[in-house]
């Protein structure tokens, strides 16, 4: 139940949050309600319902969902529930099939949440069944929206259209299914699913968090910083993954020039003109295969474009460079499912993919030799938080630093914390909607 | 029958060695036990016949593995700190295929590993699957080594220590 004790717009302060709403179960409740209930929220990419009868399941916040390409191959979304006794429809992450089949009584349902079948239907007679049309049909997901292939969905009427909410992140979709010479992104494979000790907004927070890199990171960073060294001192050839590991020790100085801009509606993204990525090696044929498709300017208007990490409030994590995204999927107050996804650029060198799952096994595996100490630190704030001594979370770093604002959004320092705060006045403001 | 017999006792020995390495963090004489191409692979999709099919929950050669090792060493391995104590079990150890020619071994076995940090004790299991190529009298080295953990599909807690 909610905890009627704490009022949700009495936790945000204008450059500090009470610790409360990382570990408090009634906070935790209410979110799932007015923010993963409330607005758009990612469900899965277009390339997994490539077909009639193609679904997924997932959750948004608490709710188990179900993503279906119908007959007439129109995407739908419904709630993962048979109407009858609401047993969980689907029960596995994904597949083809022509009709829901729940196994608890043999009642079955078109691809459309209508009924197909049920045994003995005449028992049905002049029962009232049928009066109301949530006993008789899947309960849909109202709102169900794709851009550029992404799809999210809204249990219940957002506060704005998919684009309006987006805001400038459209930007970095975009350059994420621009850097597919056919334009196309296919998913692949399964994902990780790693499980966090931590509350999501931790692992939100983390995306944009510039100054963490120099507390958290040495172990990585500094081992492949010198193991680089020594490969080239004995002559030896240079390693990709070495290489990927090194770029995570940079100078504080170094991070705040790589700036990070606070975007409309909670949305954020660091880097832009530059990006730990940006020193990678070129991935042989692939400048020339997206010049092929699109012409030497506008390839290099794409190439140029070096968006870090893109936060897509509440809980996307789009990475252009690296073409991959993670979803936090928050299942307790100190619990959240790491879900990452990679997907394929279609059109570009198999090399670029290999590279990119080489990252991803890197920094978002269970084994991952990067995020187990972002994870580390994160239980350590779970837990200092959970002592709660009434002291509130400092956001005030970089507050009075010069910025640039644009119409798209406000260009920050890359060790400013104004990206968090955006986050907190989005919560705060969801938390505390009407209705 | 003899040879058999002979050579699936050294076999065990060996994999008894290797796992033995990580349970005492020896990680320099760990590394040791793999050839200079070697690869170590654990699937995230037990059923792709080759690794860069799809993500894995580890895929490294052993440049790969030497960062993970080297890594242990680094006083600021937060999650590591403090560090986890291990315990491996072999077992089911059999010999599916042997080259004399080669001097290969293809070796199926299966383990557990208990790990505990922090208040927190869990449990890992899967099929080992090795590629040894045996040199001088009685030494291998692990060509190959590709790790089926059983728990690959569900939401998975942080791997800090190989198989």
């Amino acid at each position: 139940m909610n905890n009627p004790s704490i009022d949700p717009g009495s936790l945000v302060g204008s450059a500090e949050v009470d610790g409360r709403v990382y570990t408090d179960q009634g906070v935790f409740n209410l979110e799932m309600e007015k923010i993963f209930g409330a607005t758009w929220v990612y469900v899965g990419h277009e390339s997994q319902l490539s077909e009639p009868g193609a679904y997924i399941a997932t959750d948004i916040g608490a709710k188990p969902v179900i993503l279906v390409k119908d007959s007439a191959n129109q995407l739908r979304a419904f709630h993962n529930r048979c109407p009858h006794k609401g047993s969980r429809l689907v029960n596995n992450a994904g597949g083809k099939m022509d009709r829901f089949l729940c196994n608890f009584h043999n009642y079955s349902f078109n691809l459309d949440g209508s009924v197909a079948a049920i045994p003995l239907e005449d028992a049905y007679e002049n029962s009232g069944f049928g009066a109301c049309e949530k006993v008789t049909r899947m309960v849909s997901v109202p709102h169900v929206e794709s851009y550029r292939g992404f799809i999210f969905a809204a249990l219940k009427q957002p506060p704005m259209d998919l684009r309006s909410w987006l805001s400038d992140t459209r930007a970095s979709i975009d350059n994420l299914v621009d850097r597919s010479p056919e334009g196309r992104l296919e998913v692949v494979g399964r994902p990780f699913k790693w499980i966090n000790h931590c509350n999501w907004k931790m692992l939100v927070e983390n995306l944009v968090d510039g100054m963490h890199v120099g507390g958290t990171h040495p172990s990585i960073g500094q081992t492949a910083t010198k193991f680089s060294n020594d490969l080239k001192k004995n002559n030896q050839p240079a390693s990709q993954l070495v290489e990927m590991a090194r770029s995570f020790w940079q100078s504080a100085e170094w991070i705040r020039d790589f700036g990070c801009t606070v975007l409309a509606n909670g949305h954020s993204y660091n880097g832009g003109k530059v990006s730990i990525h940006s020193q990678y090696d070129e991935i042989p044929g692939y400048a020339e295969a997206l010049k092929k498709a699109c012409g030497e300017a506008r390839t290099n208007d794409i190439l140029s474009l070096q968006r870090h990490n893109t936060c897509i409030y509440p809980n996307l994590h789009v990475k252009c460079l690296i073409q991959k995204i993670r979803v936090f999927k928050p299942i307790a107050p100190n619990k959240t499912v790491v879900e990452a996804w990679v997907f394929r650029l279609v059109g570009a060198p198999d090399a670029l993919l290999q590279r990119s799952m080489e990252y991803a096994q890197m920094l978002d595996s269970p084994a991952t030799l990067v995020s187990v100490d972002d994870h580390e630190v994160m239980i350590r704030a779970q837990k200092g938080l959970e002592g709660d001594v009434g002291a509130p979370v400092s956001m005030h770093r970089g507050r009075t630093r010069p910025v640039t604002e644009d119409e798209n959004g406000i260009h920050c320092e890359g060790d400013s914390e104004r990206a968090f705060v955006s986050q907190y006045e989005m919560w705060q403001k969801l938390m505390t909607a009407e209705g | 029958m003899e040879s058999i017999i002979n050579a699936t006792f050294l076999v065990q020995q060996f994999i008894y060695k290797e796992q033995r390495c990580i349970d005492e963090k020896r990680w320099n004489d760990w590394l040791d036990l793999f050839s200079d191409d070697a690869e170590y692979w654990i699937p995230l999709d037990n059923s792709d016949e080759s690794p860069g099919q799809s993500l894995s929950i580890v895929y490294e050669t052993k440049i790969g593995m030497e960062l993970r090792c080297r890594r242990y060493a680094h006083p600021l391995l937060h999650a590591q700190n403090p560090p986890s104590r291990t315990a491996h079990s072999s077992a089911n150890i059999m010999l599916d295929h042997i080259d004399e020619e080669k001097n290969s071994y293809v070796v199926h076995a299966q383990f557990t590993m208990h790990e505990y940090r922090l208040n927190t004790q869990k449990t890992w299991a899967g099929n080992m699957l090795y590629h040894l190529q045996k040199f001088g009298v009685n030494e291998f080295k692990i060509a190959r080594k590709k790790v089926e953990l059983i728990d690959t599909e569900g939401e998975m807690e942080t791997i800090n220590v190989l198989f």
